[in-house]
């Protein structure tokens, strides 16, 4: 009766329903098909697991041990889901991978050069802090004209040397339909687009040659034909059908790309090659969201909030029966991200990485403190950045980023000169001197580093061991950095469980 | 077995005809900012103060007839080990275009980032490199120029060391921490075994099983003998000074080090050629370290028998302008130039003695004999035992050519056959 229910009236009752929410309607779409293939769902993660996976995913930041210590007091998620949401946390994460997929770089291939990524990351952040309903973003981004420091959009069209209409319209089939290839009729609507340089380093202006003559037969798009006409901006049809609240297809490829951004895997899998005809892992979950991503005015914040607080988001990583990822009975568990990773190892010392740009000359550094993902400029970046999988934004496709293990990034943790200066520098390590207590000394350190209480028998085997050590000269300054060193290098530091 | 089979093949080849590869590294000193050519190994001394400058009087080489800029007289002493490449060109004046064309030898211009020979060299080789060290190392740090794994996974990137090479001691990210005793990180580890087995459960997943092996194995390098590949100290002091005593100097000596234990391509990254401005004052000292850094190599190599199986690259992104700017703001500076440009090669089945390419009376433009960056990759892989019109696994696009501007019009101009050895 269940199945029948979703299968037949679910859409009913969503044609009557309109915009209205069903709590827990994500989880039971993801039930039924979990019954029906007879698979167990894990139950849900504890409170610290919980708060250290919300702060990665939403913001990319592991929590602060007072923002842990407030959640574990209080464990409200819905008011964590909805501050973090609103938190500039929530619009650097998308300005991250906006810019990993318009591959938002200073030098080669894209070529965007420093003032222009800067104008092009501060207008992107913007957006993604004012939550613009994403038609209306993707319409900003594609429809921009003038300079491309002055109406920075316009550098979605100058990312590297190939500046045909192919290109621009594969790089928007890609990145807003999950497309990767492109019908003939499509390149006409770019063909306009041209570029002019001044007298500015760098700086272009994007404009239309109108001379160019429209075709003479109609286009084929969506099913329509379209004829352009001459003296008008070709992209303009292009972009009104795009970003259509008609054009399912154009919602349906962010919805499961933002599910994909915070659950681990596509409901369809890769989230960029849906043309593929590689089926939904659970069909029913994916129309939902996509309903309601329509309905909602295609709001970000508000689809990201329904994901976040289901229950699918909150279950363990942990699983005794394996069964395919796309049926989300469990998290996900995956690698920390590169910038996750530096980030935190930055936060946990207190010893901030430096950033600095070769282009122009002289060499421009950023302000001490910068955090990875403020740098948004994929030529700027330190050898652990890369280690670690950063994606060089070479491509526009999800699989830029490597989130695999490899032995570098093994010895980086290890042994790297970087983490050993990190953890001798340290001022937070410095300035804290827990009155001589190992056990005071042993749970704070666990509570920044892995977000959490340390058990008593944790204690006891750090006290064991500096028992142990203390003979051969390890002083308490030596053992507490010790214990970040060990931390550090646990799986339970490096994977997102 | 695996053994066996080598020694197998290795004595079959030769009679099925083939050709046995000659070269089993690289070692390749990237001259990072570009440079001059007419400062080097392509002097035009009856140009004129407006290209010489200061260094006016080019000196006899090894090879008869063929002079090296003064400074360089280590290098003119055993230029008959030496192929000198004087018609290098890579049509491009940008930092980021150069190095990546120079680096990758592809200038199709195609929107596909190409992965460097480095990384190209571990991908081809990845199936009988059997070497607890990684196949391609930097010294110091690798340019982040470009993304040198291209299309291909991260662990094709260049493993770079870091530290300082002419410090008291070279720490090598990762593997040598002078601060850290051995007995500190056994207490570690001890440490570190006990608190994972009493954290929070993670999922064996095949990525956790991945972290678990690597860090075994990471402490085998971290505390076993292979570390001491990286010893610059056991050296002698003799030795060491040959090299020079300067952070290229001993990233060199270093680098003989690394190929010894048979690691397949080492970067020294030598920084500081792009001079725009006080090109002569600090020309004096870089060409003086180049001098005895690459000198000291090739004839360190050759002691060791290990010159005939080593391919010693000399290079940056391009040239430098011939003609140099007086003017402000450069006052005696030299700007970017890729029309044409000089390289050496060495080792590994490089004939020396030998001069290929010529440009013009002012160093400007390439005369004879062109050089692309794809023909001296080419000529490279070849003796490594790569073919150079073989294919690479694209993750999107399947297979696709290594070296797609080899054999193009306009971006090649064939390999040094000229140079090479049974050719």
């Amino acid at each position: 009766m269940t199945l029948k229910l979703n299968r037949f009236l679910l859409p009913v009752l969503l044609l009557l329903a309109g915009p209205v929410a069903f709590a827990g309607e994500i989880d039971r779409l993801i039930a039924s098909e979990l019954d029906r293939q007879g698979i167990k769902a894990s139950p849900e993660a504890d409170a610290a697991l919980l708060v250290r996976r919300y702060f990665l995913v939403v913001t990319d930041r592991i929590p602060t041990e007072a923002q842990t210590r407030a959640f574990l007091k209080n464990p409200d998620r819905t008011a964590l889901v909805d501050s973090l949401l609103a938190s500039d946390g929530f619009a650097g994460k998308l300005m991250l991978k906006w810019g990993d997929l318009l591959r938002i770089k200073s030098e080669f291939p894209s070529c965007m050069w420093p003032n222009a990524v800067q104008a092009f990351n501060k207008w992107l952040f913007e957006e993604f802090r004012a939550n613009t309903p994403y038609d209306r973003f993707v319409r900003e981004l594609l429809s921009g004209t003038g300079s491309n420091f002055r109406c920075p959009q316009t550098n979605f069209y100058r990312a590297g040397s190939d500046r045909s209409p192919r290109k621009f319209a594969s790089d928007a089939a890609l990145l807003f339909l999950g497309l990767r290839e492109v019908p003939d009729d499509w390149l006409p609507f770019f063909s306009q687009v041209k570029f002019k340089s001044t007298k500015e380093w760098k700086e272009e202006i994007l404009c239309l040659d109108v001379d160019i003559l429209p075709p003479e037969h109609p286009l084929r798009l969506g099913g329509k034909s379209v004829t352009l006409e001459e003296g008008t901006d070709f992209r303009k049809p292009f972009i009104d059908w795009l970003a259509s609240a008609d054009n399912r297809d154009f919602a349906l490829a962010f919805a499961n790309r933002l599910w994909f951004w915070l659950m681990g895997r596509g409901i369809i899998h890769p989230v960029d090659d849906l043309g593929s005809g590689a089926a939904p892992s659970n069909p029913e979950l994916l129309n939902y969201l996509t309903d309601r991503f329509i309905a909602s005015g295609f709001d970000v914040r508000a689809l990201a909030r329904e994901i976040l607080l289901s229950d699918a988001f909150a279950r363990s990583t942990l699983y005794t029966q394996p069964c395919d990822d796309g049926l989300f009975a469990h998290y996900i568990q995956s690698r920390l991200t590169a910038e996750q990773i530096c980030d935190g190892i930055c936060d946990i010392t207190g010893v901030p990485d430096k950033y600095s740009s070769r282009a122009p000359e002289p060499f421009t550094n950023f302000p001490a403190g910068t955090r990875s993902v403020e740098v948004c400029d994929g030529t700027i970046t330190t050898p652990q950045l890369d280690i670690f999988g950063r994606p060089s934004r070479d491509v526009p496709l999800e699989s830029g980023r490597d989130n695999s293990v490899n032995s570098k990034q093994i010895l980086y943790l290890l042994n790297s000169t970087d983490i050993q200066e990190k953890l001798r520098k340290s001022p937070w390590l410095k300035s804290r001197l827990w009155g001589g207590s190992i056990k005071d000394m042993t749970d704070d350190v666990y509570m920044r580093v892995l977000a959490r209480h340390a058990s008593p028998e944790e204690i006891q085997a750090v006290t064991r061991w500096y028992e142990g050590a203390r003979p051969a000269g390890v002083g308490f300054r030596t053992a507490a950095e010790s214990l970040v060193w060990a931390l550090l290098n646990t799986d339970e530091f490096l994977f997102l469980n | 077995m695996k053994r066996l089979i080598t020694i197998l093949l290795a004595a079959l080849l030769p009679m099925v005809g083939m050709q046995a590869q000659k070269a089993k590294a690289v070692v390749y000193i990237y001259l990072d900012g570009g440079s001059s050519q007419t400062d080097t190994f392509d002097p035009k001394p009856d140009a004129g103060y407006s290209v010489t400058g200061k260094y006016k009087n080019p000196i006899e080489t090894k090879i008869p007839g063929v002079l090296f800029g003064e400074r360089l007289v280590k290098l003119a002493a055993i230029a008959d080990r030496l192929a000198v490449l004087r018609g290098m060109c890579d049509g491009t004046n940008a930092h980021e275009t150069g190095h990546y064309r120079m680096l990758t030898g592809d200038m199709t211009g195609q929107d596909i980032v190409y992965p460097s020979y480095g990384a190209m060299i571990a991908y081809k080789k990845q199936a009988e490199y059997d070497n607890p060290l990684f196949p391609y190392i930097c010294i110091t740090e690798a340019s982040t120029r470009f993304n040198e794994a291209g299309f291909l996974n991260v662990m094709f990137k260049p493993y770079d060391t870091g530290g300082k090479p002419n410090d008291k001691f070279f720490d090598v990210s990762g593997i040598v921490d002078h601060n850290m005793s051995d007995a500190l990180m056994e207490s570690r580890r001890a440490l570190l075994g006990e608190l994972s087995a009493l954290g929070k459960p993670v999922q064996q997943t095949e990525e956790v099983l991945k972290a678990a092996k690597y860090r075994s194995q990471g402490w085998e390098l971290m505390l076993g003998d292979i570390r001491g590949c990286f010893d610059l100290n056991a050296e002698p002091d003799s030795v060491r000074n040959a090299y020079g005593r300067n952070n290229f100097g001993q990233s060199c000596l270093a680098a003989r080090k690394l190929v010894e234990q048979g690691v397949l391509v080492t970067m020294v990254r030598f920084r500081g050629w792009d001079t725009h401005k006080e090109h002569f004052k600090r020309m004096d000292q870089r060409l003086d370290e180049l001098d005895a850094g690459v000198s000291s190599l090739i004839l360190d190599l050759e002691a060791r028998g290990l010159l005939d199986s080593t391919i010693i690259v000399v290079g940056g992104e391009f040239g430098r302008t011939p003609v140099i700017g007086f003017g402000p703001p450069w006052n005696g500076g030299r700007g970017h130039y890729g029309a044409a440009f000089s390289y050496i090669v060495a080792g590994g089945g490089f004939k020396g003695g030998v001069v290929v390419g010529a440009t013009d009376a002012k160093g400007e433009k390439v005369i004879d004999r062109k050089i692309y960056p794809a023909d001296l990759w080419a000529s490279v892989y070849k003796l490594m035992g790569i073919d150079p019109l073989g294919t690479v696994t694209h993750p999107v696009l399947g297979e696709i050519p290594m070296l797609p501007s080899y054999g193009r019009e306009g971006q090649s101009n064939g390999m040094l056959t000229e140079i090479m050895e049974g050719l």
